[in-house]
């Protein structure tokens, strides 16, 4: 009989893993059928297989496991422990960031109780929390909001702050660094304006009272919804991206500040996975981007995400929450291509990273910091 | 109050509708996933089938997904998957049921970790996967178990431990292989 070698279960462990990554390729199944075709590669897979599915029970208490000895019932108890992993899923995040070195500071509380508000499954939040200001430190906030009724609300964030504000209605608004928004109540409708920056909208179901996000531009109509929406001095294209549910999409008529008016103009409709850019004269749409409407927002959670982007991009994304700019000096420098994943508590820890992985020099005087060639 | 739907549908079960057009979405890549690990075509539409039917079983599920885009889709797989293990399991049964003859030593290891009867050595297998596991660096550990017993997406684990995609890929490749070694009959050197 054929025995795999120890390079043969390495092989087959790397296919596993692939699989279930859940992005396998065409071009990588082609390949992973010639591979298995050999009769000791097709072993150590279906051992890596099999060691991977009894994986699954690692932990799992007794209970399950006798149940696995009818397969009958255990075809239920898989099912079962599916749901219960899925909605165990914001409990553990929050174990785990407090088990972690990285949040042995004092940031660690408040991120992690920022992210438990955020999650939007509790429902009453009392105190509002805030770190001292350091230079140039993230800082993660959230509070709880009552609105009266026709009486507008503001709310911001500074450089570098994100904050999670949770409205009386049930809806979860987080405001990226620098953002403003005003928030109405009307007993017909609930308009937020958009004054600058970026908002994820996590909108309570109301369906007598419709959800209205308006820019200067643009105003969008939610459907019932997470979505994000980004709308910064700097750029002049209004980028709504979003996750869930629905979203309509349309111009606000110059003539009229009346945001409740219906246009005769064409509204454009946003599913979710779809990110939608608007400007004075043109609108793009992409969709099924469900990845790339998540990426969206995961500075909710403070962290800014990169894939194959230039450092120029990169610097100018994170001189958002900065309130020392970093300067790029000479264009190869900035062409630079990264990807990777930034907790953006870590201050400058960034700049460390990147030193560590691009051929570029870091130097910094009272005002500003310099990123040039070695 | 905070309710999160997706589409309208009826309380508890989620529509035809809402579950045609989850597997559309996910099509390519739940075929591609049945098709490798049944190594055929064969029964691909089969699967299908009762990935369909087990979807139309779970309470609630537009409730479920809302919100956890990046794992739908692991969501999905791993339906398939389980449903796969079961079908392993059946097949072994019947297998077993044939051959009376084979002693419980001569089972390659995959045929033996889906026998209905080797509960208990499974557990024990699962001990000794364990006790591999606290020698990896944390991070490999960690990576895999995210993955395995909470069912979160290499992305979503690349997130939270602050470490790229592949990287991810790597701790739990390496993690799968150093558990098929601590349970290995025996270890072949090339």
């Amino acid at each position: 009989m054929t025995k795999p070698t120890a390079s043969h279960h390495a092989a087959a462990t790397y296919w596993v893993t692939r699989l279930y990554s859940g992005e396998m390729t065409a071009q990588e199944e082609r390949e992973l059928q010639r591979w298995r075709a050999h009769p000791a590669h097709e072993i150590a897979l279906q051992e890596a297989f099999a060691v991977w599915d009894l994986s699954a029970d690692l932990y799992g208490n007794d209970e399950a496991l006798a149940h696995q000895q009818a397969v009958e019932q255990r075809a239920k108890s898989g099912v079962w422990s599916a749901i219960a992993l899925a909605a165990s899923l914001a409990c553990l995040s929050l174990i785990l960031m407090l088990s972690e070195q990285f949040w042995q500071d004092d940031a660690a509380l408040t991120l992690a109780e920022a992210e438990q508000k955020a999650a939007a499954t509790l429902q009453q939040i009392s105190s509002s929390v805030q770190l001292p200001e350091l230079e140039d430190g993230f800082r993660m906030t959230s509070q709880a909001a009552m609105i009266a009724l026709e009486e507008p609300r503001y709310f911001s964030t500074t450089v570098g702050e994100v904050s999670h504000i949770q409205l009386d209605d049930g809806t979860v608004v987080s405001l990226n660094t620098a953002s403003a928004i005003k928030v109405t109540m009307y007993a017909h409708e609930r308009q937020v304006e958009l004054v600058h920056g970026e908002a994820y909208f996590d909108v309570a179901k109301d369906s007598n009272r419709p959800f209205v996000v308006a820019t200067d531009e643009q105003q969008i109509t939610v459907l019932g919804t997470a979505f994000n929406v980004r709308h910064r001095n700097d750029e002049s294209t209004l980028k709504v991206s979003v996750v869930e549910g629905r979203v309509a999409v349309k111009r606000r008529v110059a003539s009229t500040t009346e945001m409740t008016e219906p246009s005769q103009e064409e509204e454009q409709l946003l599913l979710a996975g779809d990110i939608g850019s608007f400007n004075d004269r043109s609108k793009v749409i992409q969709q099924h981007q469900h990845a790339e409407a998540e990426v969206n927002n995961a500075w909710r959670r403070g962290v800014v995400r990169f894939d194959d982007d230039e450092l120029g991009t990169v610097i100018r994304e994170l001189n958002r929450y900065r309130v020392k700019k970093i300067a790029v000096t000479n264009d190869t420098v900035r062409q630079l291509r990264i990807s990777g994943v930034f907790h953006l508590q870590n201050g400058d820890g960034i700049l460390d990273a990147l030193a560590a992985t691009l051929p570029i020099t870091i130097s910094q005087d009272a005002g500003q910091i310099y990123i040039a060639a070695k | 109050m905070n309710q999160r739907s997706v589409l309208p549908q009826t309380r508890r079960v989620a529509s035809h509708k809402f579950i045609e057009k989850l597997l559309a979405e996910h099509s390519f890549a739940l075929r591609r996933f049945i098709r490798i690990r049944l190594n055929s075509e064969h029964d691909c539409e089969d699967v299908l089938q009762e990935v369909y039917v087990r979807l139309s079983q779970i309470d609630d599920l537009p409730a479920k997904l809302a919100g956890r885009l990046d794992t739908t889709r692991n969501y999905l797989l791993q339906i398939a998957s389980n449903l796969l293990i079961d079908r392993a399991r059946r097949a072994q049964v019947r297998k077993q049921s044939q051959h009376v003859s084979s002693a419980d030593d001569d089972l390659p290891l995959h045929c033996e970790v889906y026998a209905p009867e080797r509960q208990l050595a499974n557990k024990r297998k699962l001990q000794r996967i364990d006790y591999a596991l606290q020698k990896l660096r944390p991070e490999q550990r960690k990576a895999f178990l995210l993955h395995r017993v909470e069912g979160l997406s290499y992305r979503e684990i690349s997130d939270q431990l602050g470490l790229s995609v592949s990287t991810i890929e790597k701790h739990i490749a390496a993690t799968l292989l150093a558990a098929r070694k601590a349970i290995a009959k025996e270890e072949q050197h090339d």
